[in-house]
């Protein structure tokens, strides 16, 4: 995402699925649906409006961002203070791992089988499109689709782990352990990547019980530990191999 | 050493991957009266522009910064619209069928330079090049895979195969990026300044390489570059341009 240039978007696709979250709280709506169908439509309407406008996809993605949040805002501020008190609003907006339900651990399989499917299936041209997306373009590759294709994905995973975070900080579990291994290894970035994405939960669900502080945000502050790691970690390395280089020059 | 010696196989044998689609005007590329902007520009990027490239021939278009000429480039591959004017590319219209027009064509970019960082090798970087033509689930064949490394040998880059695009020099990358463009087997062949990052021997090896394989595939080249001298020798077409108009034509 961050090679394709999508990260904004994906982070008001995250935002999106919180205001339709928070929208099925005063709707009564079933909360994982309704965020699905907010995050899809902000999707293709970003999409759409880039396309057709000629505005920056970051623009439109901000705005996208800051109405989803006013939406998200009004809509807590509007819901019924039995609903807010009630365990599904909780779990909307600040996550808990009880949420995690056989199926949906079914429907995240389900996730990374599309995923790794698709992967498979067009290997060559994502390749090409995260390497360079404008060559890629330049010699055909069909961007729109494959871009479609993982919002479509990213959206999906949004709503399914939406519970467990919460709304507010859903992106930070999507972001957070990417970036934190980018630095260290390019190569072996997905697989580092949801190993660091497990450990920052697993370590979130432990330091949420003996602390008694809310799981989603534990485990959001646990990727955001994560990534701090990554990147002073990769820096130091840097370093020393900067110094290594200094000392074999000089020698 | 260009691969294209008797009885060698890979791309040095073929046309062009895709059938030849030249339509009756023997025009490979028209411009007719075409004036462009940048998005939010005040000013236009080109001014009635009007330019016939003709198939199987070799125009360079030269000029100063700013003149124009990687915005004609991006024109032809229907990044950008016309404000005015027509715009046909190999018989198609644009930027209405600019996929169709991409897919036959070659791009070397101005900016390729690539992060040391980056860890897709010289044979991924190369292979991607035919990616629009594979389907789903269509993984390279060894056709593929040879006429990857002959474009590799090509552009000497022999016994770089497997290493890391980012570690390589910048003209080591250009060369790399060349043979992309080669393994296309493009019906047209654009080369943003193809030589800016090149020695003065490796700018007339890339220059002996563009017309052998333009002669070998029958392709239509369209270089752009500041420094023409290189390639000069082999060109058909000559167009110099300045602050977005054509001033000349030999």
């Amino acid at each position: 995402m961050r090679r394709l240039g999508l990260l904004t978007l994906c982070f008001t696709v995250a935002h999106a699925a919180l205001a339709g979250a928070s929208v099925s709280i005063i709707a009564s709506t079933p909360p994982e649906e309704t965020a699905f169908a907010f995050s899809i439509t902000a999707a293709l309407l970003v999409e759409l409006l880039y396309r057709r406008l000629g505005v920056e996809r970051e623009v439109i993605s901000m705005c996208t961002f800051s109405f989803s949040s006013a939406i998200a805002m009004i809509a807590v501020y509007m819901a019924p203070s039995v609903t807010l008190t009630s365990e599904t609003a909780s779990l909307i907006l600040w996550g808990s791992v009880l949420a995690v339900t056989p199926a949906k651990i079914v429907l995240l399989v389900f996730l990374v089988v599309s995923l790794a499917v698709y992967v498979l299936s067009f290997k060559l041209e994502i390749d090409s499109l995260l390497f360079d997306v404008k060559l890629a373009e330049a010699e055909g590759v069909n961007v729109t689709l494959h871009a479609t294709i993982l919002i479509l994905l990213t959206a999906m995973a949004i709503s399914i782990i939406l519970k467990l975070t919460g709304g507010f900080l859903v992106f930070s579990l999507l972001f957070n352990p990417v970036v934190a291994v980018e630095r260290l290894s390019y190569r072996r970035q997905p697989l580092l990547g949801a190993l660091v994405g497990g450990l920052s939960g697993l370590l979130g669900v432990v330091v949420s019980y003996f602390f008694d502080t809310p799981v989603g945000a534990t485990i959001s502050m646990m990727a955001s530990i994560m990534l701090i790691l990554g990147v002073t970690s990769s820096s130091l390395l840097e370093y020393h191999r900067t110094r290594r280089m200094k000392t074999y020059v000089s020698t | 050493m260009w691969g294209f010696r008797k009885n060698s196989r890979g791309i040095g044998e073929d046309t062009c991957r895709v059938p030849n689609r030249e339509d009756s005007s023997g025009v490979a590329v028209l411009l007719s009266n075409v004036s462009t902007a940048y998005p939010r520009s005040k000013n236009p990027a080109l001014i009635n522009v009007s330019l016939e490239v003709e198939y199987n021939t070799l125009t360079l278009i030269t000029g100063p910064n700013g003149a124009g000429k990687t915005t004609l480039l991006e024109l032809i591959l229907g990044f950008l619209k016309p404000l005015t004017g027509v715009i046909r590319v190999l018989g198609f219209k644009m930027p209405k069928d600019s996929r169709k027009v991409r897919m036959l064509s070659g791009y070397l970019m101005q900016d390729f330079m690539k992060s040391p960082r980056e860890t897709y090798t010289v044979m991924q970087v190369v292979s991607m090049g035919l990616a629009a033509y594979k389907g789903p689930l269509t993984p390279l064949n060894e056709k593929d895979l040879e006429a990857v490394r002959w474009a590799i040998k090509a552009v000497g880059l022999e016994g770089l195969e497997e290493k890391p695009i980012g570690i390589l020099s910048g003209g080591q990358q250009q060369r790399a990026f060349l043979a992309r463009v080669l393994v296309r087997k493009p019906k047209l062949i654009l080369l943003d300044e193809p030589f800016s990052s090149l020695d003065p021997e490796g700018r007339k090896t890339i220059s002996e390489i563009i017309d052998n394989v333009r002669r070998k595939l029958k392709s239509t080249v369209i270089v752009v570059s500041h420094d023409i001298s290189p390639i000069i020798e082999y060109a058909d077409k000559v167009v110099e341009m300045k602050s977005g108009r054509i001033v000349g034509v030999r």
